[in-house]
């Protein structure tokens, strides 16, 4: 029994792959459609991709939405705009999921199809590498 | 047939380490697929242990596994339904459903669930099952000690915010039917009318909540409605013999807690009282402190935790019996008496984004469990139980 534990586990610890990709120095920019002319603080946004809160300071409602898991901008978000890494945001969402209380943001493959999204449809919020940024949106705000 | 569900297990956990999971699993048209397992081994100091812990000193994996999965489906329009079945080795991995509910979005503020629910007592009550969202292998055996969780009925959902802090109030109604005093004496009972409320509040790195419940509990264990008949046939007034029988007796709890992570400091405190008046039971009390510290460069959290819980002694219920049958009454309660300290030391040690494994020492002392015969109120003992978890959600 001991050693079948042993076993277990060694096989769940080789399976954690590297979770420390190198972090950019990037910006992230905050993006929505061109037409919103909301703005929101650092708080507030945080709040809104937390489930918290669902519309941006002047009332206008948003869907936020994800970066994949590992995503150089993504981590970077995480970090400066909610403050949490992804286990510690992992387990906030598990929380919410299990509980039936909330689902967190959708995840989009890369930056050009949220910008996509976002040209589309004037009630989603996302965040892409300031480096992506073209007139099909527009930054509300840089971190 | 078990030991294909335990096989199903271990792979289902295995490949879950292994994939690059997103947050949600599976997403289709409005369905969300999403899962959570534990495999938990443990071993106990002592073959007889005190009622709370599920080992003996055999090392085993079966007492605390399980494995879940929770289909929700977005109907549109604010409407969900959601279902969560899963399998624990405490129940030879059988399924269950442990949630099965509507939800109802009337706005952005206000849900309200109908269905089966699991009671918002305690702050991991919620996510009981669900140890990766835990900061230990599992919540102090002092506090979380009532043996259901789920209730029929309705929960409202209620967020709103005041001076930059978050509320959420969860008011609950409805029914419990399950297996109580599992531990000692499986009875199947119910609680009616279950009323209460869980009022949360979070900003930034601190969240407290307070909880209250009432309800109408109704456990006929066989040996207390057995002891009461024999009082009756020794001229005990049934006025007097159902102050001992658990017959439609109002059961409270109250309970708080607060808890800080901030700057990779993490600090929980809970505290819980509960009573069933006029029945063989005794007040009890419990609270526990935990803290860790979260060493981001290595994934590591190690932790600290002292808990301990408490009875009150009933001295008054024996006055309602005749003068002969009053040493006899008074024995049955203060043979209920249930205390224990415990101090532990644990690290959870986040090796993958899905994925948590953790080490943890439990040492019980001042223990008196005259029911499971560890411990006499004359001479306490000290128990120990050592258990390896690993935490997985996809």
């Amino acid at each position: 029994m001991k050693r079948k534990s042993g076993l277990l586990l060694g096989l769940c610890v080789s399976t954690s792959l590297s979770l420390f990709s190198g972090l950019s120095l990037a910006e992230v920019a905050i993006v929505v459609h061109p037409s919103v002319t909301d703005t929101i603080n650092k708080e507030d946004l945080s709040r809104v991709f937390l489930g918290k809160a669902k519309s941006l300071d002047g009332g206008h409602k948003v869907t936020p939405l994800n970066l994949p898991e590992g995503n150089a901008t993504r981590e970077e978000f995480n970090d400066k705009v909610l403050g949490k890494n992804d286990s510690q945001l992992k387990s906030y969402w598990s929380k919410l999921i299990f509980t039936g209380k909330g689902q967190p943001p959708k995840e989009i493959g890369s930056d050009r199809e949220v910008k996509q999204l976002i040209a589309a449809d004037s009630g989603l919020i996302g965040y892409i590498d300031a480096a992506s940024v073209d007139d099909s949106v527009k930054v509300l705000v840089k971190y | 047939m078990r030991t294909i569900r335990k096989l199903g297990l271990v792979g289902g956990a295995c490949v879950a380490l292994s994939a690059t999971a997103p947050a949600s699993a599976f997403e289709y048209e409005g369905l969300s697929i999403n899962g959570f397992a534990s495999i938990v081994g443990g071993m106990g100091s002592d073959e007889n242990m005190f009622r709370s812990t599920s080992y003996t000193d055999n090392f085993e994996f079966k007492p605390e596994s399980k494995f879940a999965l929770q289909v929700t489906a977005d109907l549109g329009s604010g409407l969900s339904a959601t279902t969560q079945i899963m399998a624990k080795g405490a129940n030879n991995f059988n399924a269950e459903f442990e949630w099965a509910y509507l939800s109802y979005d009337f706005t952005d503020e206000t849900t309200l669930r109908a269905g089966r629910l699991r009671v918002p007592f305690y702050k991991y009550s919620d996510y009981l099952d669900v140890g990766y969202a835990q900061p230990f292998v599992r919540p102090p055996l002092a506090m979380y000690n009532l043996d259901f969780s789920t209730f029929d009925g309705l929960s409202l959902l209620h967020n709103f915010s005041l001076a930059s802090f978050d509320f959420n109030a969860n008011i609950t109604a409805g029914n419990v039917s399950d297996e109580f005093f599992t531990t000692t004496e499986p009875t199947e009972g119910k609680l009616e009318s279950v009323y209460g409320i869980n009022l949360q509040v979070s900003r930034d790195w601190f969240s407290a909540y307070a909880a209250y419940y009432s309800t109408k509990v109704y456990i006929p264990r066989a040996s207390l409605e057995q002891a009461a008949d024999n009082l009756e046939g020794f001229g005990a007034p049934p006025s007097a013999t159902s102050l001992l029988r658990i017959d439609g007796d109002t059961g409270t709890f109250l309970g708080f807690g607060m808890g800080i992570d901030y700057a990779d400091i993490i600090v929980n405190a809970e505290y819980s009282t509960v009573e069933i008046e006029d029945t063989l039971t005794l007040k009890n009390a419990q609270w526990y402190v935990m803290a860790g510290y979260r060493i981001n460069s290595i994934s590591i959290t190690p932790y600290v935790m002292y808990e301990t819980t408490e009875n009150d002694p009933n001295t008054s219920t024996a006055k309602a019996f005749p003068a002969p049958l009053q040493p006899t009454v008074q024995g049955a309660f203060d043979a209920q008496q249930f205390e224990f300290k415990g101090l532990s030391a644990g690290v959870r040690y986040d090796f993958h984004s899905n994925a948590a494994l953790k080490l943890e020492y439990n040492h019980y002392y001042d223990i008196v469990d005259l029911t499971a015969g560890v411990g006499t109120p004359a001479d306490p003992d000290d128990q120990s139980v050592i258990s390896v978890a690993v935490d997985v959600v996809f």
